[in-house]
This record gives C-alpha cells, structure tokens and sequence, in this order.
C-alpha cells in the first residue's frame, strides 16, 4: 500500500515547535519578500484567511485577532523537514520525498493499516513536533485524496481502500482537485462535460491519449487501484540550478549590475558543490521592469557560454558571469532583475570531468574547499570574491524572521529556570 | 552540529616523499558531537539562565542538550511546558502523580494537576558549559 505522509500546515507548525506560548494562537506565514500568505495555522483559517492573500489586504483582520505573523524562515523549516524525512525511514526504505514536506512511503504486508497510521503520527509528532496527516490507498494518485480527507479527521488518518468508499468519493470528486490534473487539462475536460473523478475514470482511453497524454491516462489507471507512478526513492539529479531576483531597487550601473551578478554566481557555484556537481554551461539575462516602463525603455538580455572543462570552482564561474554580462549589458535602462543558471551538469567524479582537469586543478581545489569550509563553519559570507556585493545577497525583506533555533547557535531558545 | 569531520579538508596536504605511517589510521577522531548525540533527528538544544537547577549543576549560561525521543522517568531532568511557559525540572512521578522538583531548596515542588495544560518536550541528556 501507499502511505501518504502530508505535515499539517508545516510552516506554521515549525514556527511553533519552540514557542509553546504560541500552542492555539492563530499563526499565518508570509512568502518571500513577506508579500503573501503562504501557511496558516488552523486557527487562522477559522479566521477566514485565505491562501496566497496579500498581507497588506488584511492588516485589520491581522490586528484585531492577534494573529501572530512570520516571515518565511526557510532554514528552520528545511531543517525540520530534513529530521522528518530521516524518520520516516524507520517505516520504510521505499520512500520518496515529494515536497519539503510530503512523502510517499510505500509499506506492504501489514495488516492493520490504521495502526501503523498512528503510530506514523505519534512517532513523528513526539520526535519533531510537526502534526502530521496520513492518507493510504493502493496508488499514489488515490492516496493523494486519502490525505486530503485525514487532514479533516480527528485522528488524522484516511484509510482509503473499499471498493464502495472509493465509488462514493470520486463520484463527488472535482475533476480538477486530482493529483496531476492542471488547471488547464481540467478547464479541457469541463468543456467535454468531464466534472468529476467519476466521469474522467470512464473516458475513453484513445480520446485522452489523442487529446491529452501518457500521464493523464496513467492517472486514470491510478484512480481505479492500478499503481503507473512508482515510488521513486532517489532524487533525479538536477538538470539545472538557477539563483535570479528581482531588485528592490532599479539598478542603472553597469558595476551595481556586476556585482549582483557575481554573487547570484556565485550563490549558484555554491549549491553546485554542495550537491557535488560540475557545471559545463552558464546563462545570465538582466530584465528590466516590463510593467513600468513602455515598451521601448525594455530590454531583455540573455547569452550562455561554455566552460573550458566543466566545473564547479567559484572563480571560473563568477569570471565567466562576469565576461558575459559585459556581452548583454547596455546603458540607458534601468534593470530590475537579474540571473545566473548553470546548465550541462554531471557528477564531481565523473570520468568526464575529473579526466579534463586543468593542470592547475589541485591547488585551485583546496582553495575551493577552504572557501567551502570557512564559509560552512563561520557563517555563509565570510569569503567571498571580490566582485561581489554581498550586502543584497539576501535582499530578501523578512521583517518577522523567527529565530533559527536549530540552525544557529545564536538563535538556540533561551530558557529561564 | 558535526563539524569535525569536516576538517579533513586539510590534514592531508600534498607533500612530496615518504608518506605518512598513521596515513591509514586518519578516519578514527574523537568526535563530541557522536558523543553527546545519540538521536540527531530528535535532539536540539537550549541556553539556560537562572538558578533553579543548581544542585543539578546547570547553572546559567549553560548550554542543554534536550533529547526528545527519550521516555521521561522519575529522576530525568526534563524540558517541559506548563501554561505555555518553558520549564526545566527533575521529574519525579509518585502514586500517579507527576510533580517538577527544582534541584535548589529555594524552590518548592510543583504538582501537575490536569487543569494545566502540561507536556514534556524532552529530556536533557547533557550540559554543556565551556570554561574559557
């Protein structure tokens, strides 16, 4: 069987693990740049706060029922979502992480279903803190609406298996709240007067392949008990890795440009490595604000190159952003975003890359780890390179930032006794 | 947490000539961070100050080291919350009763009664305190 092992509103629940003052207060958490709601206690959706609403929209509501706000902190949060993920594997080896708090856990042979569900949320309850909900059914695509339906049960469990109890759901069942059914592909099947779960398991297999594709038929299979998506239990390799932002301000200086560039470079390079990867292509682009300006105030710069030999050394890869910005850089606009991907990667110790080494290589490695290490053990932007401007890497705004209480040892909670 | 292993970074430099005899013995290191942490995923910490847990020899500016997976017994010192509010205490459970004893006479006993919202986060395995 399939368990689906969802956390009930995981940001707002990490953000109450260390503050038992906060138990049943309402708790919403606001997205990047502290722009929307992303997470809400579930007091907070009594409130009637909505998902994805503007905070600014909704100051008085925030006021007057002392809902408690935060800023996103995602390094809490990955954290948290780490140590759950490593728990998990305690019910099962065959585990996929589906989000930073999802995963699918495929468990056979046992019996008692509801049980082992209990045990799944008390275990991960006590161990991190985080309410969990657990919906099982025979395939991925039916245990996705068995969790949907724990989330509103008092125990938190949906075992969804009869035959009967499967009929009754999809008969009611919205086409579009189907796992792997976009809005567009559910808009399409309206038009064909497909509504619900129901109706879509009985249309004719050829007019979906025809009009649609291999996964939405599969999806299909998968509403009627037949599994077509496996647990996948290792993460494909990332194809590219990609750091771009928006300016809190416009930027017209080349420099300015240059230095934002360098450290999305370089924030890049260092992702790279962690994952253990070289790169053997990059892209940059800088865009202005299309919304603002009129179309012939507008540019849109984009170029890509290749590294000599692929790597991951942050001086190639900073040097080379460099190089091609000066290539797209005009004068007379005014930027507003900017980017850096790194494309064509392969393993650090791939034959490829290792056998392509520059003479050069080995000393250049021990700096790279240097830089790696003096960086992981004294904080991010201890070293840095000196065309970067590190005082906007994080032009992130996150005015209500929760401590990082199991990150930092600065942030550790005080207690007093 | 583990930032020891990292080290090795730089303890094998390139060097020239005649390698060195512990070369193979290099991996085995004392490690506090293994010694202290038997449940990574259910361990966190937290710095204490006041003076309740004295004669448990916490005192303040100590660092805790609260491990959650542990089953609370009487004579653990535990992290718990009663009325919201963090608490550190020495368990002690008697007749079905709970009560928080602090490890200082100044202080008296605490019975839980089930009024309270009461729960134990977790059970202090360690106390970290550098001299220098």
């Amino acid at each position: 069987m399939i368990f689906l092992v969802d956390c009930n509103n995981f940001y707002a629940s990490c953000e109450r693990i260390f503050r038992p003052d906060l138990q049943n207060i309402p708790i919403v958490v606001l997205s990047n740049n502290d722009g929307c709601i992303i997470s809400r206690s579930s007091e907070a959706k009594d409130i009637g706060i909505k998902m994805g609403e503007p905070v600014f929209k909704i100051k008085n509501l925030i006021k007057n029922n002392n809902i408690h706000v935060f800023s996103s902190n995602f390094e809490l949060y990955g954290e948290i979502s780490k140590r759950i993920m490593l728990e998990l594997k305690i019910f099962s080896s065959k585990i996929e992480v589906y989000s930073i708090d999802e995963a699918f856990m495929q468990i056979d042979n046992n019996s008692n279903l509801s049980a082992l569900s209990q045990e799944i949320i008390y275990h991960i309850k006590k161990i991190t803190g985080i309410p969990v909900s657990v919906g099982v059914s025979s395939t991925k695509t039916l245990s996705k609406i068995a969790v949907n339906f724990a989330k509103n049960k008092l125990n938190n469990t949906f075992i969804l298996e009869e035959k009967l109890d499967i009929y009754e759901i999809v008969k009611s069942l919205d086409v579009k709240k189907i796992w792997g059914i976009g809005s567009n592909y559910s808009k399409y099947l309206y038009q064909n007067k497909i509504f619900t779960a129901y109706d879509f398991m009985n249309t004719n297999k050829a007019w979906i392949m025809k009009k649609m594709n291999i996964n939405v038929l599969r999806t299909r299979e998968e509403l009627k008990g037949i599994s077509c998506f496996p647990i996948v239990t290792s993460n494909p390799p990332k194809k590219t890795i990609t750091v771009s932002r928006s300016f809190k301000n416009d930027i017209h200086k080349y420099l300015d440009l240059e230095k934002r560039i360098s450290d999305y470079a370089f924030i890049c390079s260092r992702k790279l490595r962690k994952e253990k990867l070289t790169a053997y292509s990059i892209s940059i682009f800088i865009a202005t604000n299309q919304y603002k300006y009129r179309p012939e105030s507008n540019y849109y710069g984009f170029t890509s190159d290749n590294f000599l030999v692929s790597t991951n050394n942050y001086i190639d890869i900073v040097k080379l952003s460099n190089k091609l910005l000066r290539k797209i850089f005009k004068n007379k606009f005014s930027y507003k975003k900017g980017g850096v991907i790194l494309s064509n990667l392969t393993s650090e110790n791939s034959y490829q890359a290792s056998y392509l080494k520059l003479p050069s290589s080995s000393k250049q490695d021990s700096l790279m780890n240097s830089i790696d290490y003096i960086n992981n053990t004294f904080g991010s932007e201890k070293i840095k390179l000196a065309s970067q401007n590190l005082q906007d890497v994080t032009s992130l705004s996150r005015k209500k930032l929760s401590p990082k209480y199991i990150n930092s040892w600065n942030d550790i909670p005080n207690i007093t006794i | 947490m583990s930032m020891i292993e990292t080290i090795n970074y730089f303890d094998t430099g390139i060097s020239a000539g005649f390698p060195s005899p512990a070369g193979d013995f290099i991996s085995s290191k004392l490690n506090i961070h293994d010694y202290i942490v038997t449940n990574p995923s259910a361990t966190f910490c937290v710095k204490v100050s006041g003076d309740s847990m004295v004669q448990a020899h916490i005192f303040s500016g100590d660092i805790l080291v609260i491990d959650r997976s542990i089953k609370p017994l009487t004579g653990h010192i535990i992290l718990c919350v009663l009325d919201g509010e963090y608490l550190i205490k020495k368990l002690k459970i008697k007749n079905n009763q709970i009560y928080l004893v602090a490890a200082n006479d100044k202080y008296k006993p605490i019975l839980i009664n089930k009024k309270n919202p009461f729960d134990i986060s977790g059970v202090v395995i360690a106390s970290i305190r550098k001299f220098i």
